[in-house]
Parts: structure tokens; sequence; C-alpha cells
């Protein structure tokens, strides 16, 4: 007999079943010797089953070996400084080699080997794996990732994915003083970056945040840190140590129009009636609503994306802001209110000491304008629609004029006739 | 120093206004010109106040303004007691001149912000003399008088006519420049005949002519006497009364119905102070004064101590009603202190006599503890 070196045999087939694209099939036995009986058909000799082409292009190369394409960082790119666009993922996370729909048993595999001797049948109910880790690709969660939680409509901010417009509570405690009352609003976050000699280019976040307690006290602070939140916190706690407080009228609106300008940014304030609202920019909402001014109307011209300039112009006005009360005493004069809701009745709000008995004749005593250093309000005159031009719509006006109050007066019958009935 | 300025204000004015006969006021005319039944009558220097002449009625289906006859209320006219000078002094001086009220805050549509004004002492005053005019004005009280005579005139009969409408045909009157009450409105009925137009057919037709504002075509249902009872109940006496002035004439027997039953309910409450300092606190004095209701008030204004109110109302009654007990015993004792004025009136004339002699005792011994009995202005 003779003793037939499978190993080579072996060997030869595997390197020749590659090139033509075959998959050898190795027979279930660990001894690579096997003696050659003639008389027998060679039930030893591997099988050779052809199978598609080109399957061993998916396992020429190891797993490590492909992601190292993605991974790898090229050497000129590492002289530029680049960095691997992926980190590795085991995509084999949570599988076991054997496992599969069938839930077969397969000893060295999914089972211990010493079971090998049992019939190769389904799994034990102990051995199988959990019904959540079964065949299903679980994504390694020990990677780190981060996933940030899904805010709510009244977490957001401005944006949902912009820092700007979120509320991060109040100010840390100073010592025994609690800011009870008090929120904050961040403004902007920035990231800011500056060289260095050792690390090069390092890199850190700026927040810029206003608080108040709503009740007339804000103010605005700067932070920086390598991480957003730590960013904010710093900030935070400035704001909190550069408080101001601020008069409003009749807790709603600023006592009187004003401008100021700082920098490149100016910014016109108008004071309004209840239920107008915060008609300005977004910055000014935000610190509107921490200082408790309900209504308002600012507009903003120059610079306006530089929010620092935007707040500090702000916050400048407000403090040059005259109360009625003050007003009078400095012009030793009566602050008097004509209202429509009371018919124009003269309503003293404010009175000095001592009023004055005449008006000089040069005086200018305009409270609209007299904050405003001169400036006077600039209103576009009405602009004719396109349309005005054009004798079809004059003739549809005429037709439309005969039923100009037919809807209100339709809804007077319906009403009167269903009181009636 | 502002608040006690435009008291002194009001109080200047009111007594200019009321304590001379002679003066001519430059408010006298818009103030009441203005009402439709009233026409021009300049001639007399003494009544300011003119008289009421309306198309309805001539002066001689009017009656005189006598002692009131339960059986024929309705039919009477309060008007020419109303117009008379002296009520008309003692209804303001009542009223008063709260300007906090008058000026009250209300809802108004399209108001902005508040205009502002830097006002020297000067300056303030003249501005408070023209709101408290202003508010003197607000203050025109709408005059009571008798409810109107129905018209009932055919101008001519045509039977040939007869058959050629199926409904009445309304004719008006629509040149430029006729005041409201002249206007012609005739009907011509189906059957032919062609009449002056009744008052409720003028009002609707005018109104769809000529059509002022707040005032609505038919009763509205605030007027219907369950909802009425309903709304004085939640004590919107003031508002009834303002829509009622925009709604009716003021002769108006819907009208007539609709004041007279909202004073009765104040009266049944004792909220006479719900209308103090309105226009409609003088009409209502009158009507308890007209038709002798007076006991409840006199003694509502007893217990605020106010003696020269119910000085005031007292007088009141007797110049309405000259012929009546109290007013002769009066007349008989020029030296009389105001508390006996009125404790004469409460023997002889009051209607609920202890109510009221109750009361007088009550303000006596009040006044006893403060030590004053004199009137205080």
């Amino acid at each position: 007999m003779t003793a037939v070196r499978l190993g080579n045999v072996y060997r030869l087939l595997r390197t020749w079943g590659s090139c033509k694209g075959l998959t050898i099939i190795y027979p279930q036995s660990s001894s690579l010797f096997l003696p050659c009986d003639q008389s027998h058909s060679c039930t030893a000799f591997p099988r050779v089953t052809p199978v598609r082409h080109g399957s061993q292009f998916f396992k020429r190369l190891s797993g490590v070996e492909v992601w190292s394409g993605q991974t790898g960082v090229s050497n000129s790119g590492k002289k530029k400084g680049r960095r691997p666009t992926r980190k590795l993922e085991n995509l084999n996370y949570g599988q076991r080699p054997g496992d599969g729909k069938a839930n077969i048993g397969w000893p060295g595999l999914n089972v211990p080997l010493h079971d090998y001797a049992a019939k190769i049948g389904p799994l034990a109910e102990s051995h199988k794996l959990p019904p959540k880790q079964r065949g299903a690709q679980q994504r390694d969660t020990r990677k780190k990732r981060r996933f940030k939680p899904r805010l709510s409509p009244m977490e957001r901010g401005w944006t949902s994915k912009s820092f700007g417009g979120r509320s991060v509570g109040p100010p840390d405690p100073v010592s025994d003083y609690v800011f009870e009352g008090f929120d904050t609003k961040i403004l902007e976050v920035n990231v800011v970056s500056h060289m260095t000699n050792s690390l090069g280019r390092k890199r850190g976040f700026r927040a810029f945040v206003v608080t108040g307690n709503k009740q007339g006290l804000a103010g605005y602070g700067i932070g920086q840190s390598g991480t957003i939140n730590n960013a904010v916190r710093k900030a935070k706690n400035i704001a909190g140590q550069h408080l101001m407080y601020f008069e409003r009228y009749k807790d709603h609106t600023v006592y009187h129009n004003f401008h100021t300008k700082h920098h490149k940014t100016a910014v016109y304030v108008r004071r309004a009636p209840q239920g107008y609202g915060l008609k300005c920019h977004r910055i000014i909402q935000e610190i509107c609503k921490m200082i408790g001014i309900k209504d308002i109307y600012a507009k903003i011209e120059g610079r306006t994306k530089n929010k620092i300039t935007i707040t500090t112009s702000f916050f400048r006005g407000l403090q040059k802001m005259e109360t009625y009360q003050e007003l009078a005493d400095r012009l030793k004069l009566h602050v008097v209110e004509f209202r429509k809701e009371r018919q124009y009745f003269p309503e003293v709000v404010a009175s000095p000491a001592k009023a004055r008995q005449t008006v000089g004749p040069d005086e200018l005593l305009d409270f609209e304008t007299m904050y405003m250093d001169g400036r006077v309000r600039y209103t576009r005159r009405s602009v004719t629609p396109f349309y005005a031009k054009f004798d079809a719509y004059h003739r549809k006006k005429r037709v439309h004029f005969i039923n100009r109050n037919q809807p209100a007066a339709q809804l007077a019958r319906l009403v009167e006739e269903q009181l009636g009935a | 120093m502002a608040a006690s300025m435009k008291c002194a204000w009001a109080r200047c004015l009111s007594t200019i206004l009321l304590n001379s006969t002679k003066h001519r006021c430059q408010i006298s005319q818009p103030l009441y010109a203005s009402c439709s039944n009233i026409t021009g009558d300049s001639g007399n220097d003494e009544i300011i106040f003119r008289k009421a002449e309306g198309e309805g009625g001539t002066d001689q289906t009017r009656q005189e303004a006598g002692p009131a006859d339960d059986t024929k209320k309705h039919r009477r006219d309060p008007g020419k007691a109303f117009t008379d000078v002296r009520v008309q002094k003692i209804l303001l001086r009542l009223t008063g001149l709260d300007l906090d009220k008058v000026y009250e805050y209300r809802a108004a549509k399209g108001a902005g912000v508040a205009k502002v004004a830097l006002m020297s002492d000067q300056q303030l005053k003249k501005v408070y003399e023209s709101a408290s005019y202003k508010a003197l004005r607000k203050l025109q009280m709408p005059p009571v008088l008798g409810a109107r005579e129905p018209i009932d005139e055919v101008l001519s009969e045509d039977p040939e006519l007869e058959g050629l409408n199926t409904s009445k045909l309304v004719f008006i009157d629509i040149s430029q420049r006729v005041p409201l009450k002249k206007r012609t409105i005739v009907v011509r009925e189906p059957n032919g005949t062609l009449r002056k137009a009744s008052w409720e057919e003028r009002d609707v037709t005018l109104q769809k002519y000529f059509p002022q504002s707040g005032r609505k075509i038919g009763l509205p249902r605030m007027f219907q006497q369950d909802n009425l009872e309903c709304m004085l109940d939640d004590g919107k006496h003031e508002y009834i009364l303002n829509r009622a002035c925009s709604q009716f004439e003021i002769d108006d027997p819907e009208y007539i119905r609709v004041t007279q039953r909202t004073y009765e309910h104040i009266d049944g409450n004792g909220k006479f102070e719900d209308l103090r300092s309105t226009r409609h606190f003088g009409p209502m004095i009158f009507y308890f004064t007209y038709y002798k209701k007076i006991d409840k008030l006199l003694v509502a204004f007893l217990e605020e101590e106010s003696l020269e109110d119910s000085l005031d109302l007292v007088k009141l009654y007797h110049i309405v009603h000259p012929s009546c007990k109290s007013a002769e015993k009066v007349a008989s004792m020029p030296d009389a202190t105001p508390l006996e004025i009125i404790r004469a009136f409460a023997e002889m004339d009051a209607t609920q006599k202890s109510l009221v002699q109750q009361a007088i005792q009550t303000y006596e011994k009040e006044c006893d503890s403060t030590g004053s009995t004199q009137l205080r202005r």
C-alpha cells in the first residue's frame, strides 16, 4: 500500500482550486495520512465541487486587511496630518461560528468539543444564545459613539441642532446666595482655537449666555473651555456675577424709545403696548425674556451678526433709560399720560417735588424723540400695488363695493334666525 | 398735589356753572341743542335749558307738570318740570363731577402706547380745565319726557287705488339738511289710504335711510322683559341706560319703560351710587321725585351723612310739587335749618314715614357725636 502524502496533495489541490475558483471539501479527519486501498474507490480523497466564480474575491484577504483600507493612512498623508476616516469595527461581534437559522450544534464551534461524539443535532436549550443575539448583527456597544438625547420642542433652541436659545438653568450658587427664579439662555456657542508650541492647534469652545430672573435683574457673560458644557457653565457663572437691574414700565415694556451704538452695531428700541410682543432679533428676544420685558420693538442696524456687540448695545441703552420719576425730577415738570382708553384724560404719572410754573419757548419736550439724539424714525410712504394701475382692478372694486358689509350682515342674519328659532 | 388740583378744578367749575343763573356758558348751547327733541328758542335769558317741542304733540295735548296721577302716568309729560332751570341746577349738583369716574378706563380698539407730555403747573391747570369742560359735556342729561302721542293723521282717502298693491308703501323725504324729526314719512295702505307714518314706522324707516351708529332696527333682545331682568340682576344699570339712549328716542314708550324699570331696580337694591357722576343720575333722581318715590333715596343720602344732598332732594321735591304740604310749611318758615326742612318733608309727604324718620334720627346721633350739623361744602 502506498502511503500517500495527502498533505502535499492537499497543498497542490488548494493552489489549483484557488486558481480555478473551486472549493475543496476536506474530509472530517485529523490525520493527513490515509492508507490508500487500490481496491476501494478513493473516498478519502477531497471532493472537488464547482462553485460560483468570484467568491474567493471576498475571502482572499482577512477582515483586518480589508479594514486597513479605511482605517489606514498613507505615509504622505501622515506627514500632512491626515486622520483615518473610520475606526475598525468588529462586524462579527455577538456572533458565534456555527450559529444559524437551523439552530444546529457544531462541536468545536457553538458547542464544546468533547460533545462531538454525540450526534450533530439541534442545539440544546442550555447552549442556545439568548434570542436577541441569535444571528443578528449586533453593534459593538463598546464602541465610543455619542448618542445625543432627543430634545423636546420646549427644550430645543432656535433650531434642533443649534445651542442658541437653549435654556441651561440658573447660575451655580455662590456661598449662601441661591439664584432663585433665575434662568440662563445660551446666545451663542462658537468653536475657537489657538496655536500651542507642543500640541499645535488647540481647539476649544466659547459660550455667550444671558441670565436673568424675569423681574428686572439680568446679566451676560462669556466663557471658554475645552468642552461645550464647561464653557457654558463658566459663562453662566460669570453672567451671574455681573447682574444689572432695569426698571420696566408697568412690568412689560421700556419707559421710552432709545437708540444706542456700540462699535458698529446700532440698536433702535421703541416701547410697545401690552400684547404687542417681542418684535425684535432673537438675541434681543432672549435678553428681554430674561429681564421680564414682554412688549418691545427693536431694530438692529450696522453689524447684525456680532451677537456680543448687539447685546452690549442693548444693555447700554437700558442702563441709560430714565423712569418717569427720574425724568420729572430732572426737568422739574409733570409727566402726564394721555390714553385712548381713558378718553385722553390727563393722567399725571410722575411729579417732581416742586414743579416749574412755565416752560421756555425753545425747549424741546417731545417725548417720542427726546432720547433719540436728533434721529427721527423713517416711515416708508405707502406703495400702491402694481395691480392698481389696471382698469380691471378698479372695475372689480366697484362690483364688490355693493357687497361690502355682506359677510358680517349675513352672519348677523343667521344669528337672528337661530335665536328666533 | 396733582390729585388735589384735579378736585379743586372740578369743584371750581361746578360752582361757576351752577351758582349763576345769568351765566351764559358756551357749553349750554352745544350741550342741549343737539338733543333731537329740543329745538331752538334763544329768546329767554333766564331759562338756559330750552323747552321740548316734538312733532308728535302740540302744547295743548301736553298736560301741566302737576302732581303725579297714577292712572295716567304714561301719558303725562314731565318734560316741562325737567327743563326748569332750578331743577337742572339741583340735578347737576347732585350728579357731581368725579373726573376719575367720568374718565374711567374702558377698552379701546387700536389703542397703542399712551401719549406722554411734559407739563408745567400752568399747562397742567389748563389741561384739567378742558378735561373738566369735556366731562360736563359727557354729563349732559338725556331729558325725561312723557311718552309721545301716537300719530294718527290721514292725508287722503283714495279707494280707487285699492288692490293696486298687496303691501303698504312707505315714502320718505331724503332731501338734504332736514332734521330727522321733521322729515316727512307717509304710508300708502293697500286699501288706498295715504296717511302719515306711525312712530314705529318712522323709526324703522329713518334708521334704514339715515342710520345712526349703535342703533338696531327693531327691538334688541336685550330690552325684552326677561333679558332685561337678567341684565339688571347682573348689575349692568349704566350699560342698559346708555344703550337705551342710543337705541331709542327719548319720548319712545320703550325708552321710558326700560329706564323706569332700571330706576325701580336700583331703588329696590339701593344701588344709587352706581350712577353717581354719570349722565343718568339726574334723570333717575327726577323720576323718583316726579313720581313721589324719594324715600329710599333720601335715606341713602342721610346714611352717607351728606346733608346737602338730602336738602337738595327735598328742595327738588318742593319745586316739582309746589302744592304739597311740606312745601307750604317750609315756605312759611324762612329761617328753617336743613334738618328742619327734611323733617317737615318726612312728617308730611314721605310715603315711608318711619323709614325716613329713623334715618333722620340716626343722622342726628352721628352728627351729635362729631359735633356738627352745619352744611359741609
